[in-house]
């Protein structure tokens, strides 16, 4: 109730109520765009023109470093389990993800990939742009980086796995382009293991396994192999900076199956995403088996920025 | 605090010995400045270096570039002198009547008041008929205190302890936005209206701030907005944010 000196409102807070919806959706904008993602689904139920003026914010706030990602955990039916950050649980409905394999994670989109077809996908605000067919029409192995956002002009998904004990396969798609390339390696003997994690970093695409060995696969489309030490006192040649930290067990070591009440008869594969902490450090995929592995059932997690993107039904690749 | 007081102290000097020792600073890009050794040893780091004597009696070599270096100096030694200097001015008038003079360099921290003045329009009064003057007049506190902190573009040099990694600005912010809905309201009209990107954003953010943790018809009270969706976009918003809320 605001009460005016010498004047009484009658009505509830008619004064105020005046101000704030006076506000011109030019300066809304400024508003919503330093709004995280669970305040702006808030302000965007607020009324309508608070909902118009919310068209580009995407909570990008989330993207700050040291924001850590939130875990989104699928694959039983659409009804999806949500941590946060902060350890707040939600329960999400998102039919999308029914029958579908997240390959890869970045800055809030997902590639997601099911019975051959590809598409990049948010999760919180049901944007989907659809991809050229994939030339596999099962993932196994596959892991998978993307470049920049997709709906950017140099998009670039790389989708890497084994085709035999001594070939990689890379597939790769440029943004605009309606087929996939097809790339493969030829691996040294003992090159790398199982590839648990990959990324994009300065025209390059990084792929890791579980323990030092790297391969990475550039632009000018050449493999190098990498074994990665810790960082000698002298600098020789034959020797770079790593530019990319990784993250480890990090499932494991939040103890992550806990926070989120998972039963121990349940086994989870994630999929990794890129954090920022103090460097770019990756995120790797990890495979956590159930306790008894009798009446065990298999889910999907993904570690996931909570943006909200919105992008026009008809955007395509 | 350490500036205006210091500057107390060299002027007393000044008064009491005109032969006070000196010591020469010099920049890492060469330019050299004299001081009185009493002021430049509000360094503790100088201190240090004139105590245990490793200096020749000519230069201590900082790495300090010029402007930085002199404008701490300046602030050491001379913060009365620049008072005295012929500061230009401008006036602005509230949409109420009430006109406030302040220094052009903080008055152009508003990027319309700054194009009012370079296009040779302002006649020294600048009418603002969309600010009164409770909002202007904080308004200039915002613009002469973040003008201040540009100046000073080194922190204290005698705040030899304080590890502190926070802008000592933010706190000031923190504290300057802590007003009633409407003040931080009109606020936010004035920064746009002005064209002061650093005021924008505290404001805005200020305001975002204050969703934090609320549902939409938490908001609603807070801001005192009319719910005008229809039941069917209700229903429909409904779908989009539910979870969140549940």
């Amino acid at each position: 109730m605001s009460i005016e000196t010498g004047l009484i409102r009658t009505t509830y807070g008619q004064m105020a109520e005046r101000k704030w919806s006076d506000l011109p959706s030019d300066l809304l904008s400024p508003i919503a765009n330093r709004l995280g993602l669970i305040e702006l689904l808030s302000f965007r139920g607020v009324c309508k023109d608070w909902k118009s003026a919310s068209t580009t914010a995407s909570a990008e706030i989330e993207s700050l470093p040291d924001h850590e990602p939130w875990f989104l955990v699928y694959g039983s039916n659409s009804e999806c389990i949500l941590l946060s950050n902060s350890g707040k649980k939600y329960t999400i409905n998102i039919p999308e993800l029914n029958g579908a394999t997240c390959l890869a994670s970045n800055k809030g989109w997902l590639l997601m990939f099911q019975e051959g077809s590809m598409f990049f996908f948010c999760p919180f605000s049901h944007a989907k742009i659809d991809l050229p067919r994939f030339p596999h029409s099962q993932v196994t192995d596959h892991v998978a980086a993307f470049s920049s956002p997709p709906i950017s002009q140099d998009c670039l998904v790389a989708v890497i796995n084994r085709s035999s004990e001594t070939t990689l396969e890379l597939n790769m798609l440029c943004h605009g382009a309606m087929v996939w390339t097809n790339h493969k390696g030829y691996l040294p003997r003992d090159a790398i293991k199982i590839i648990r994690g990959a990324t994009y970093h300065d025209e390059e695409f990084y792929f890791f396994d579980n323990s030092e060995n790297l391969v990475t696969f550039s632009i000018d489309k050449s493999w190098n192999f990498f074994v990665i030490i810790p960082r000698p006192k002298d600098k020789f040649p034959g020797i770079n900076d790593l530019p990319i930290g990784r993250r480890m067990r990090h499932f494991i070591h939040m103890n992550m199956k806990n926070e989120l009440g998972l039963p121990e008869n349940v086994s989870i594969s994630t999929c990794g995403t890129l954090v920022h902490d103090r460097i770019d450090k990756l995120v790797l995929n990890e495979r956590i088996e159930a306790a008894e592995d009798s009446i065990s059932y298999q889910l999907k997690g993904v570690w996931i920025q909570p943006r909200f993107f919105q992008v026009s039904p008809n955007q395509s690749w | 605090m350490a500036s205006s007081s210091t500057s107390v102290v060299v002027s007393n000097k000044e008064k009491e010995n005109k032969n006070t020792k000196k010591v020469t600073l010099k920049s890492s890009d060469g330019e050299s400045f004299e001081v009185d050794e009493s002021v430049a040893m509000e360094s503790q780091t100088i201190k240090h270096i004139i105590e245990d004597g490793h200096y020749s009696s000519l230069a201590l070599s900082l790495s300090v570039k010029t402007t930085m270096a002199s404008s701490s100096t300046s602030v050491v030694v001379s913060n009365k002198e620049k008072e005295n200097k012929n500061t230009k001015k401008v006036t602005l008038k509230s949409s109420d009547g009430e006109s406030f003079e302040v220094d052009e360099s903080v008055a152009m921290e508003s990027q319309t008041i700054k194009h009012i003045i370079e296009d040779g329009c302002a006649n020294n009064e600048i009418p603002l008929p969309n600010v009164t003057s409770g909002i202007l007049s904080r308004v200039i506190e915002y613009c002469k205190k973040h003008k201040e902190a540009a100046g000073e573009s080194e922190p204290s040099v005698t705040s030899y302890t304080s590890n502190s990694t926070t802008n000592p600005l933010t706190e000031w912010d923190t504290e300057f936005v802590k007003v009633d809905q409407n003040t931080l309201f009109d606020l936010i009209l004035a920064a746009n209206y002005l064209d002061i990107k650093g005021l924008l954003d505290l404001t805005c953010k200020t305001v975002a701030d204050m969703m934090k943790g609320k549902t939409p018809q938490e908001i609603r009270e807070t801001f005192h907005i009319k719910n005008d969706y229809t039941p069917e976009e209700e229903a429909e918003v409904r779908k989009e944010n539910q979870w969140a809320f549940e």
